[in-house]
């Protein structure tokens, strides 16, 4: 009986890169490579044989996949932690820059509210802010979509070829737009309420969690899924996209995480009427918090291909799930840190709240991306030292 | 004459992809079929180890690499020679004809 069975080429190439990357041990364009050169040995052998025989000859003329696995898996060692270090440093720049400019543009929006004299509905403001600022957000990233001009492809291309000038720049530009250097002079002449309903940060939350991440993963697994990179600027808007939703989720992560330790851990001194000083008790959350951090780093610097092999093929696999997963559990550490947040400002002195923040932002957000850039720039000398490629992949 | 042994391949293999590149950008299949072209046969590589040694030797920074569509509109990834690797295998050049030179000189009585 004639075996119905319809071969496609098309369906054994995306289940074979499916396989591939679950192993973990190629990156993306290694298996855009692996798949180019099958279609040529099948093109080749399609003359003489049948399609199904065809395939089958190409696939075995790779040689035995334990062993080209394991080739892979030594040659990208060291580049695919990298590629995942510098994404995830990046990420956290991007996200801390667009949290400041998102701030900026909210205070200044308010002062010209409060100047105008206009009153509207804090919450209609709030979300409608939000909204607008997603939008801008998204439009922006997918602007890089289009041909950039010459000069703005030849300082991406730069930048991306030495990340470290390139963080240095996105922390510069971010530490500029900072409450305590550029707006403050704005709120300084706000109304009271209006400076305490400013200074929440609702309306960007309302824009991370009900827009732009929703988009931008739309974007990130679209281009990955489909690989359909036709010049710089794709890849480059594609990459950005990438950040950007990291940014973002790293973003919620460090302010929820910090939130949620200090306050968390301030929160129960005051309960339990310890007599420690504010700095001492700063430093718990700050020791679990670096402790936290050096941990995920040397998990994934032992074994990055286990550990982010799995991670993406989680993701991959379980999309939808990840998703829910994913937004069920940001709303409840965001829950979470409201509550703790409400239990440590009730019990703790007025005098200490400023301070608190003072610790909180510096510690928590310019030593550790501080702390980012430093690593980043000692392994871009390390890597120029030895003359090897930044590869992106 | 036997195929060449796994040794030997190996050793060969990045003076012989730099040769065939610095005759012109190729991609690795085209490459592969140049190689068992200029061997009649006798070197066989295995596909896919060549591409993790093009990956280290455009770590080097003796190749690079371009995503290109070809004539049937299909991408593939084509490496060229750089200055660096043209240097490189001027030294490879050297040291072959030299380790050539010696074993004509050793072998001298076998081949006459």
């Amino acid at each position: 009986m004639e075996n119905l069975t319809h071969f496609s080429i098309d369906k054994e190439l995306k289940s074979l890169r499916q396989r591939f990357s679950k192993s973990g041990a190629f990156t993306y364009d290694n298996i855009d490579e692996l798949e180019s050169h099958i279609r040529d040995g099948y093109e080749l052998h399609k003359e003489e044989h049948s399609e199904k025989e065809a395939y089958q000859l190409s696939m075995e003329s790779l040689g035995d996949p334990a062993e080209l696995t394991e080739l892979y898996y030594k040659s990208n060692q060291q580049s695919i932690w990298r590629n995942y270090f510098w994404i995830i440093s990046l990420s956290t720049f991007f996200g801390l820059l667009v949290y400041r400019i998102t701030d900026f543009m909210f205070q200044v929006v308010f002062t010209a509210i409060d100047k105008l004299g206009i009153s509207v509905e804090y919450d209609y403001m709030d979300y409608g802010f939000g909204l607008a600022a997603g939008i801008v957000f998204v439009l922006l990233s997918l602007s890089f979509r289009k041909r950039a001009s010459r000069i703005f492809h030849s300082l991406t291309h730069r930048l991306l070829r030495r990340p470290s000038f390139a963080l240095l720049g996105v922390f510069v530009i971010g530490s500029m737009f900072n409450n305590n250097i550029g707006p403050s002079f704005l709120m300084e002449n706000l109304s009271s309420e209006i400076q305490a309903f400013a200074r929440s940060a609702q309306g960007i939350y309302a824009m991370f969690m009900y827009l732009a991440p929703l988009i931008l993963l739309f974007i990130y697994f679209w281009k990955y899924k489909h690989k359909e990179y036709k010049s710089f600027e794709e890849k480059l808007s594609a990459r950005l996209g990438l950040c950007a939703l990291l940014g973002v989720s790293m973003t919620i992560f460090v302010i929820l995480s910090s939130m949620i330790l200090a306050e968390g851990v301030m929160g129960l001194v005051i309960l339990l009427d310890l007599n420690v000083s504010i700095y001492t008790q700063f430093a718990i959350p700050m020791v679990l918090f670096v402790l936290f951090w050096l941990s995920l780093i040397f998990l994934l610097y032992q074994q990055p291909q286990q550990v982010l092999g799995r991670l993406s093929q989680i993701i991959s696999e379980n999309t939808m799930t990840f998703l829910s997963v994913g937004l069920s559990l940001l709303v409840a550490t965001f829950l979470l840190a409201d509550f703790t947040g409400t239990l440590f400002f009730e019990q703790m002195p007025n005098e200490h709240i400023g301070e608190f923040f003072y610790l909180r932002d510096l510690w928590l957000e310019k030593i550790f991306t501080f702390f980012l850039l430093l690593l980043t720039t000692i392994w871009t000398f390390r890597r120029s030292k030895n003359r090897r490629m930044i590869a992106w992949n | 004459m036997d195929k060449i042994s796994k040794d030997l391949t190996a050793a060969s293999s990045i003076p012989v992809i730099l040769g065939i590149l610095s005759k012109g950008e190729s991609y690795g299949y085209e490459i592969i079929q140049e190689v068992k072209l200029l061997s009649s046969d006798k070197i066989t590589w295995t596909d896919g180890m060549l591409y993790p040694v093009l990956h280290k030797l455009e770590k080097k920074g003796l190749i690079s690499s371009q995503w290109k569509a070809g004539e049937n509109g299909r991408r593939r990834k084509y490496y060229q020679i750089t200055k660096v690797g043209k240097k490189a295998q001027e030294q490879e050049i050297q040291q072959w004809k030299l380790i050539n030179g010696m074993l004509n000189k050793l072998w001298k009585p076998h081949l006459t």
